[in-house]
Formats: structure tokens, C-alpha cells, sequence
């Protein structure tokens, strides 16, 4: 089962192959790690043991050497704690000396545990008792002596006792021989240790031969496993390239068109099996099929044959056919020419189709230039022209060109022909043929243009001359027509230019039109409306736009509400606009004509100006009165008083000074309006002479400076002498008094008020700053205007005629100056007058001051 | 004797009319704005009082429309001195409460009759 399964794969069979091997080398490398593992795991137990017997067979003999050691004191010494010491040391010794005897394995070990015991025997049965004898005769006294010596021990009864059972001997000397004995154990330890060694050597050798050998052996073991794995695939491997191969092959012979019927089918059920198979279907279908496309093939190319034959007479009909409709083409497209040009010459608008028409003209009689010359009032001649020089054109309109005078005389067509030298307009030597068709009025049998058309090759036909004449009538009652809307559009034109000229606004609407014409003033008046010049608006458009920005809307409506309705109302209507900036004087004019209402013309006024001039003037009415009443109250109040009382002389004098300075404010006001009045007139004349200005500022200061109290008014300047300036010195006077009068006038709480004069190479200037109640921002433009005056409760407090400002203005200006004003709200005011500086030579200079001497 | 205030802004005409009535022996108490008339009616009494139309501070006017609102000013005798003849300012001050009129230029004999009139037709308290 499971071998079929991998059969049918090619990369299962590879894989079956590889996980074969692959396991074998797995478990072998197992075997021989684990074999390895174990010897190393028993030698490294080995060694310890070998290490072990030999730190134990060390212990034992430093034991017996410190035995010795302290087997000498306690006979030195006899003390008790020595002795106990050693009985200690005697059952440790016991002790690791049977550790040997049980444990030891090898002759040397044992040979070690033997002389150990003998040594203990000696020792503790023979020379310890000994010893203990000799301490207690040392102790009795009956031995005294420093060192001890082993003859004296053997002289004791318990050494006389021991030496006669021979279990101790004397050596040469007469000692006893422990040395001896102590030696014997030395050297077993000395073997035994040398042999343990050899014996650690040896093992650990063993161990690294094993070691290498295993891996030696694990090491082949792969060589083989690889070996194998080589063997097994590479056949494999090739017996698949092999059977492909054949089928690359095969299908390279199919291809080329060899046939390929039969292909050995390898003994497979993988995939090339299936390809082999499949292949073999392939080729022998492919060969059926090609058998039957080449029957195929013949009969089609039977058919191609036939079809071609057919397709040979189709083209020739086809042929025919496009010759048929190209000409019912021409045909139609020359009607449809006919039919543009007749619709154009009927159409409202031909006053701009003269070079269509005249285009259309040349193509339907197939010429190659053409031009309508129109007979314009006192002969003159203008043209209109396709296809022509800038000098035939010329030559049309010179009034003596030959076929045009044949036409004129005649009041018929007429034609020429003439030969052309070869350079121009053809490379060749050509014929031209010209015609040229008067056009006639129907009314007065007068010419009012010329068709004038030229072609080459060919005359005109009788039909292209029918067609002609045929246009040449309907030309004329189109040329008058356009004349006559030429005239219209003139005298509309004329008529919008007088409506855009005058004035007022104005909207004409018709009853019923929704459509209105308005004129160029009323877009100059609602700017809203956008267009600028004569239009027609709709009216609710136009009313709309108004009524937004007429400040009472609901009076403008109810007005133009009723004139909609066909009233006429008898009285006008004044609004104002954009809060009241503009009054308009709104009124409604019908237009009839015999008799008979055609429409109405709403007008609208700009009246501002006027509105202006009415509001100024009765301003001006009420202030004058006011401030002549003033005065003259006094003067009629103090003379009545004066002339019906007895009144004390101080009284009196005091009533006539007060009388005398009314009076003169009487003539100062009355002077203003003579000033302005001379203003307005034009016929305000200067006498202007040279003059030092600063010591008239400088007088004119400390008069003023002399007659307020609740002021400071300083005066400075940055020149010695000068600057002259060519003045009216009366004039210069009355302008420093006004703006010095202003300037205490307009700063009722007192505070500084500062004039300045400076001059550079060409201007003087002069300056007064006082810190007033200062002039609204809004004024500041209008302030020089004369009756202006700055309209708030502040400013009415103060009276004042509106007089001064305008005429220090006017002043300033006769003498080729300015004037110029700058202020802020309840700081202040600041008026600065420029005037040009005398053109002065050096001796110019003396000779004013010589002057100004006299 | 009866006490007058007289709000008047010029000085000359201030000085003309004080001479006039005091002679007449009135008492006459000045003020050269309408501030300073409001506050001297509003804390002294008076039997009459002449006030100029155009005035710095309050505006004649604006000072009887002022005085009106309190209850106890209301039988306050106020004359207007005006230059401005014209109806419809003498229209507006009497709707607010003005009682007489005299206009600029004036005859202080004129004055004083009228002054006398408008005092004795009404006895002083």
C-alpha cells in the first residue's frame, strides 16, 4: 500500500529515499554517543577512586608521623593531655589502617594495610607501654635525666621484659630501633602511591584509545551511510532524466512535424508515466487532426476562388455607386449653398453676413474671386470682397473700372474675358472671365451695388448666371432692408448717446414688458446693476437693486407701485440713498405718441448736490441771524437803556466801549460775508508786496496773548530775521487773526495754544496748535468748505458763521500756498500754512529791508 | 422782592439785561452755561428764570427738559431768550415746557414791562 503511494509521486519516492538514510545515520550516531558516553562516565569513577586511596594512604602517614612526634614529648614531659592525645590517635589509625584491609584491591594496597598493622602493633603494644613505664620512673625518680636515651629504656624491667620476648631489638648503638620499623611503613606508602599513580596513567590512557576508536568507527559509519545514499538516488535520478529526456525529444520531433505515433511507456505510475501516457494521446490526436486539416485546407482554397471572383464585380458596382452619390453630393451640397445664402439674405442679421454672402456667391457659381461693390450716397463706392489683391479691390473702387461702367450704363450684366500673362495668379498663360450684375432698388430703378465675380478656364453657364440674377434680386430687397436697419441702429444709437448724456436717471418701461431700457446715469447711480452703459434690464431686477439701498423702501414702493398701475402721479417723490449719502428726485414722465400712451419714463435726479446747498443755506440763514443778533441786541439794549435812564459816567463809559467793540464785531462779520462774497464772485484782487512775516505773527500772537487769561499762547521761530514772502499784508493779518481766533474760540478750557514759523530754501511754513475740543475725523474733509461748519453739540455751542475757515483757505491759495489741517478728538487741532518763499537775490534782500526801513 | 436767574452766555448781553433789572430792583442771580443754570435751579429757588437758546454746556432747551422732570419745577416760570425766532424751535421749547418768549434783539424797556407782567399777575410767596 503505502509503497504504491509513494510510487506515484516522483518527489515522495525521493523523499522515502532521504528519510531512509537520514534515520540510519541518526540512530548509529545514538549508539555510538551513548557507547561513549558510558566508558567516560566509568574511568572518570575510576579516577576518583584512585584519588580517593590516595589523599586516604597521605592522611594515614602524616597520622603516624605526628604520632612519633608526640610520642617524644610525652616522654619529655610526661603530661597526661599528650598522652591522650595519642590514645586519639591510636583509634584513628586503627580505623584508616581497616579501611585498607577491607577496601584494598591490588597487592600494594594491601602490602600498605600490612605494614600499617604491623607498625600499630609495634607502637602501641611494645613502645607506648615503654614509654609510659620510663614517664612513671621519671616521675618515682628513679630515672633523671634530660634527654632521652634508649638505652636507659631498655634498662627499665618492662624494656628488660620486651627485648627478652624479642618484640623489640637494639641496634648497634644500644638504642632501640624505631626508625627502622617507622621506615618499613614508609616505604609501603611510597609503592603504593607510585602505583596508584601508574595505575590513574594507564586508565586515563585506555579511555582516549577507546574514545578514538568509536569515533573513528561513527566517523566510517557516515562514509558508508553517504556511500549508500549516492548509490541508491543517483540511479534513480537518472532513470528519470532519461525517460524525460526521450519525451523532450518526442515532443521536439512532434513539433517540428515528424510523426510521433508511438512512445515506449515506461513501467510508472508516477508522473512521467502520466506525462508518457498523456504524450501519446497528444501526438495521435495531433496526427488525426492534421490529416484532417489538410483535407480542409483544399476545400477552402476552392472557395477562396470563387469569393474572389465575386468580390472583383462587387468592387466595380461599389464603384459606380460612390460616382452616383458623389454627384447627388455636389448637387445637395450646391442646394444647401443656395439655401444658406438665401436664409442669410433674409435673416436680421445680414448687416454682418456681407463676407458670407459673398463667400456663398463665388462658391455656388464655382469662381475663384468675387467682391460686392455698394453705390453709397453721392456715388462713392465701398466693396466687400473674397478671394481678392488689396489692388483689384483698389481698382473696383477707383470709379473708372471698365465692366462696372458697362453695368451702370447698361442696368444689365455684363461679361469680359481677357488673357492673363503667365506670372499671375497661375504659373501659366490662362483666360479670366469677369462678370459684373447690377443690383437695382425695385422702387427707383437706381443701381445700389454690383456683383462682380471672376473665374479662369471656364465662361459662367447660363444656369450659374440664372442663379445671379436670381440672387442679385433678392440681394437688392435685403441691401435695402439693411439700409434701413443701418438707419435705425443710427438713430437708436444717437438716441441712446443723448439718454446716456443727459443727467438724470432714467428707466422706460413699456405695459406689459418686463423688459426695461435704462440709461448710462442710472449705473452711475446704482453701480449695482454692473453693466455701465445703455441696456435693457428687467424691471423687477432694476427695482430690486433700487429699493435695497433707498433708505425708507416702503415710501419708494407704494410709489412705484402706483405708477405700474398706470397712474401718472402729479407730485414727485425725493428719497434719499445709502443713509441719506445720496437724494435722489424721483418723478414719472408718460410718453406718447399721437395721442396714445406708448410708456412711462421713470426719472430719477441726483439732487445732492442741491440738497446740500439748500441744507447749508438755511444753516446759514439761522447762524448769520444768530450771530448778528448778538451784537446788535447789545447795541440797541445799551443805547435805549443809555438814552432813557440816567446812567453814572463809569456806567456810561463802560456801555459806550461795550457799544463801539459790537459794533466792531458788527463790521468784521459784515466784512467775512463781503470776503466770501468776493470769493465766490472771483473778484478778490491782492495787493501783494514783500513782507517779513514774523514780525506780523509775532504782534498778532501777543495781542491775543494780551486778551485771554485762560490761555497760553506762545510764539517761536527759528529764523533772526524773515522769511519774506510776497503778501497781502491785510490779507496775512486776517489769517493769522482767524486761526488765532479759532484757535482761543474752539478751546473753551483754556490750555496752550503754540504758533511756529519755520522756513526752508523755497517754502515758509507757519503752524498754530491748540488743545481744544479738536475736529471729528469725518469733518477734517469738508472743513474748509465755506458755511461748513463741524456739527456736534460742542462745536454748537460755540457760535460762528462757518466763514473763516474758508477764508483763510482762499486766502492761503491767492498767495500760491496750502492750508492743511490735522486733528484729534478732544486734544486738539493743528493748521499748517505753507506759502512759497520769495525768490530773493542779495540785493533784492536790502532793498526790502530798505523798504520795510521806510 | 422777587429773585431772577439769567442764563445768558454772552457777556455783554449778560451785563445788559443784569443792569436793566436791577435797577428795577430785582434780584438777579447769573449763570454763563446750562450746566451752571441747571444746577442753580435745582438748588435755589427762583420766581423766574430767562435762559438763552444756544448756550455751551446744555442748550436752553436741554435744561428745561431737564427741570421739567422733577415734580416740584413743574410751576417753575421759565422765559426763553432767543435769537432764533423761527416757529418750529419756539414750538419745540414750549412743548417741553418753556412759558414765554422774547426775541433777540430786544428793548430793555420792553423787558422790564414784560418782566413785571409775568412777576405781578403771579404774587410772589
Amino acid at each position: 500500500m503505502i509503497i504504491q503511494w509513494i510510487n506515484r509521486k516522483i518527489g515522495r519516492q525521493l523523499m522515502a529515499s532521504f528519510y531512509i538514510v537520514l534515520t540510519t545515520l541518526m540512530i548509529s550516531s545514538l549508539i555510538v554517543y551513548n557507547y561513549t558516553d558510558t566508558k567516560l562516565q566509568e574511568t572518570r569513577q575510576k579516577l576518583e577512586d584512585i584519588r580517593d586511596r590516595s589523599a586516604r594512604a597521605g592522611a594515614l602517614w602524616e597520622e603516624w608521623q605526628d604520632l612519633q612526634f608526640n610520642m617524644r614529648g610525652y616522654a619529655l614531659i610526661g603530661d597526661r593531655e599528650i598522652y591522650q592525645k595519642m590514645v586519639d590517635q591510636r583509634a584513628t589509625i586503627d580505623e584508616q589502617t581497616r579501611w585498607f584491609e577491607e577496601n584494598a584491591i591490588y597487592t600494594q594496597g594491601k602490602d600498605y594495610a600490612r605494614s600499617s598493622r604491623e607498625l600499630y602493633a609495634y607502637y602501641f603494644e611494645s613502645i607506648l607501654p615503654l614509654i609510659e613505664s620510663y614517664v612513671e620512673a621519671k616521675e618515682t625518680g628513679t630515672v633523671d635525666e634530660s634527654f632521652l636515651r634508649g638505652t636507659t629504656l631498655t634498662s627499665l624491667p618492662l624494656g628488660k621484659e620486651l627485648l627478652a620476648s624479642g618484640r623489640i631489638k637494639l641496634d648497634g648503638a644500644g638504642n632501640i630501633d624505631v626508625l627502622s620499623e617507622i621506615n618499613k611503613s614508609e616505604l609501603a606508602l611510597g609503592g603504593y602511591r607510585e602505583f596508584l599513580e601508574e595505575w590513574s596513567e594507564t586508565t586515563s590512557g585506555q579511555l582516549e584509545r577507546e574514545i578514538q576508536t568509536t569515533q573513528l568507527i561513527w566517523l566510517s559509519n557516515i562514509v558508508v551511510l553517504v556511500g549508500v545514499l549516492i548509490f541508491l538516488i543517483y540511479p534513480f535520478i537518472r532513470r528519470i532524466t532519461a525517460e524525460l529526456l526521450s519525451l523532450v525529444k518526442n515532443s521536439e520531433r512532434l513539433a517540428s512535424g515528424e510523426d510521433v505515433s508511438r512512445v515506449k511507456i515506461p513501467d510508472r505510475t508516477d508522473e512521467i508515466g502520466i506525462l508518457a501516457v498523456s504524450f501519446n494521446q497528444m501526438a495521435s490526436s495531433i496526427s488525426d487532426n492534421k490529416q484532417h486539416l489538410l483535407a480542409k485546407n483544399e476545400e477552402l482554397q476552392a472557395q477562396q476562388e470563387e469569393l474572389q471572383a465575386q468580390q472583383e464585380e462587387l468592387q466595380a458596382q461599389q464603384q459606380e455607386l460612390e460616382e452616383a452619390l458623389e454627384l447627388t453630393m455636389r448637387n445637395e451640397q450646391h442646394l444647401q449653398y443656395r439655401n444658406d445664402l438665401t436664409e442669410t439674405l433674409a435673416a436680421r442679421e445680414a448687416l454682418t453676413a456681407y463676407p458670407e454672402i459673398i463667400e456663398k456667391l463665388v462658391t455656388i457659381t464655382d469662381s475663384e474671386i468675387g467682391a460686392l461693390v455698394f453705390v453709397d450716397e453721392g456715388a462713392a463706392y465701398s466693396i466687400v470682397t473674397h478671394g481678392m489683391t488689396e489692388e483689384l479691390s483698389e481698382q473696383l473702387l477707383g470709379g473708372d473700372f471698365s465692366l462696372l461702367k458697362r453695368a451702370e450704363s447698361l442696368k444689365k450684366a455684363v461679361h469680359s474675358s481677357k488673357q492673363v500673362a503667365s506670372d499671375h495668379p497661375l504659373p501659366y498663360p490662362y483666360y479670366m472671365y469677369e462678370t459684373a450684375v447690377p443690383i437695382l432698388d425695385p422702387a427707383s430703378e437706381e443701381i445700389i451695388a454690383f456683383i462682380y465675380l471672376v473665374r479662369y478656364r471656364d465662361q459662367f453657364t447660363n444656369e450659374q448666371m440664372r442663379d445671379v440674377m436670381s440672387f442679385s434680386r433678392q440681394l437688392s430687397l435685403s441691401l435695402l432692408r439693411m439700409r434701413l436697419f443701418d438707419e435705425m441702429n443710427r438713430e437708436k444709437t444717437k438716441t441712446e448717446r443723448i439718454l446716456d448724456s443727459i443727467r438724470e436717471a432714467v428707466i422706460y418701461i413699456e405695459p406689459g414688458k418686463q423688459e426695461v431700457f435704462v440709461n448710462r446715469p442710472l449705473y452711475d447711480l446704482f453701480p449695482e446693476l454692473q453693466h455701465g452703459t445703455t441696456k435693457t434690464e428687467t424691471l423687477q431686477g432694476c427695482l430690486d437693486t433700487i429699493r435695497a439701498v433707498v433708505d425708507e423702501p416702503e415710501t419708494f414702493s407704494r410709489y412705484v407701485e402706483g405708477v405700474l398701475q398706470g397712474e401718472v402721479p402729479k407730485n414727485s417723490l425725493q428719497f434719499s440713498i445709502r443713509q441719506q449719502v445720496v437724494f435722489i428726485h424721483f418723478y414719472v414722465e408718460p410718453i406718447e405718441i399721437d395721442g396714445m400712451r406708448k410708456g412711462t419714463m421713470l426719472v430719477l435726479r441726483d439732487v445732492t448736490k442741491e440738497t446740500e446747498m439748500d441744507r447749508l443755506k438755511s444753516e446759514l440763514v439761522s447762524t448769520v441771524s444768530h450771530e448778528l443778533r448778538t451784537p446788535l441786541s447789545s447795541i440797541y439794549g445799551f443805547t435805549e437803556l443809555m438814552l432813557n435812564r440816567d446812567i453814572d459816567l463809569s456806567k456810561q463809559d463802560r456801555y459806550l466801549k461795550t457799544i463801539h467793540s459790537e459794533t466792531e464785531r458788527l463790521a468784521n462779520l459784515v466784512n467775512d460775508f463781503l470776503d466770501v462774497q468776493r470769493m465766490e464772485s472771483g473778484t478778490q484782487s491782492y495787493q501783494k508786496r514783500p513782507l517779513d512775516l514774523r514780525p506780523l505773527l509775532e504782534e498778532t500772537t501777543q495781542f491775543y496773548a494780551a486778551s485771554t487769561t485762560k490761555h497760553t499762547i506762545t510764539f517761536r521761530s527759528f529764523n533772526e530775521t524773515g522769511p519774506w514772502i510776497e503778501a497781502d499784508e491785510e490779507k496775512m493779518k486776517q489769517l493769522m487773526n482767524n486761526l488765532l481766533n479759532n484757535a482761543v474760540k474752539y478751546s473753551p478750557s483754556g490750555g496752550t495754544i503754540e504758533v511756529v514759523l519755520t522756513a526752508d530754501q523755497h517754502h515758509v511754513q507757519f503752524t498754530v496748535r491748540d488743545e481744544g475740543i479738536g475736529i471729528p475725523k469725518t469733518a477734517l474733509a469738508k472743513l474748509f468748505e465755506k458755511f461748513y461748519r463741524v456739527d456736534n453739540s460742542d462745536s454748537r455751542k460755540i457760535g460762528g458763521t462757518g466763514l473763516g475757515l474758508a477764508i483763510c483757505k482762499e486766502i492761503v491759495e491767492g498767495h500760491d500756498g496750502e492750508i492743511l489741517v490735522d486733528s484729534v478728538e478732544r486734544k486738539g487741532s493743528l493748521f499748517t500754512v505753507k506759502l512759497p518763499q520769495m525768490v530773493t537775490s542779495h540785493s533784492a534782500v536790502s532793498e526790502m529791508i530798505d523798504m520795510s526801513g521806510k | 422782592m422777587a429773585r431772577i436767574l439769567l442764563a445768558e452766555d454772552e457777556d455783554v448781553l449778560r451785563m445788559l439785561v443784569l443792569d436793566t433789572l436791577e435797577d428795577e430792583g430785582y434780584t438777579i442771580d447769573e449763570a454763563t452755561d446750562g450746566d451752571e443754570a441747571y444746577q442753580k435751579i435745582m438748588s435755589q429757588h427762583y420766581d423766574l428764570v430767562l435762559l438763552d437758546y444756544m448756550m455751551p454746556g446744555m442748550t436752553g432747551i436741554e435744561v428745561i427738559e431737564k427741570v421739567r422732570r422733577h415734580p416740584d419745577k413743574q410751576h417753575l416760570k421759565i422765559m426763553m431768550l432767543t435769537a432764533k425766532s423761527q416757529q418750529s424751535d419756539r414750538e419745540r421749547a414750549e412743548e417741553i415746557g418753556a412759558n414765554y418768549f422774547f426775541s433777540k434783539p430786544f428793548s430793555p424797556l420792553e423787558l422790564i414791562d414784560v418782566v413785571g407782567g409775568i412777576l405781578s399777575d403771579h404774587p410772589v410767596d
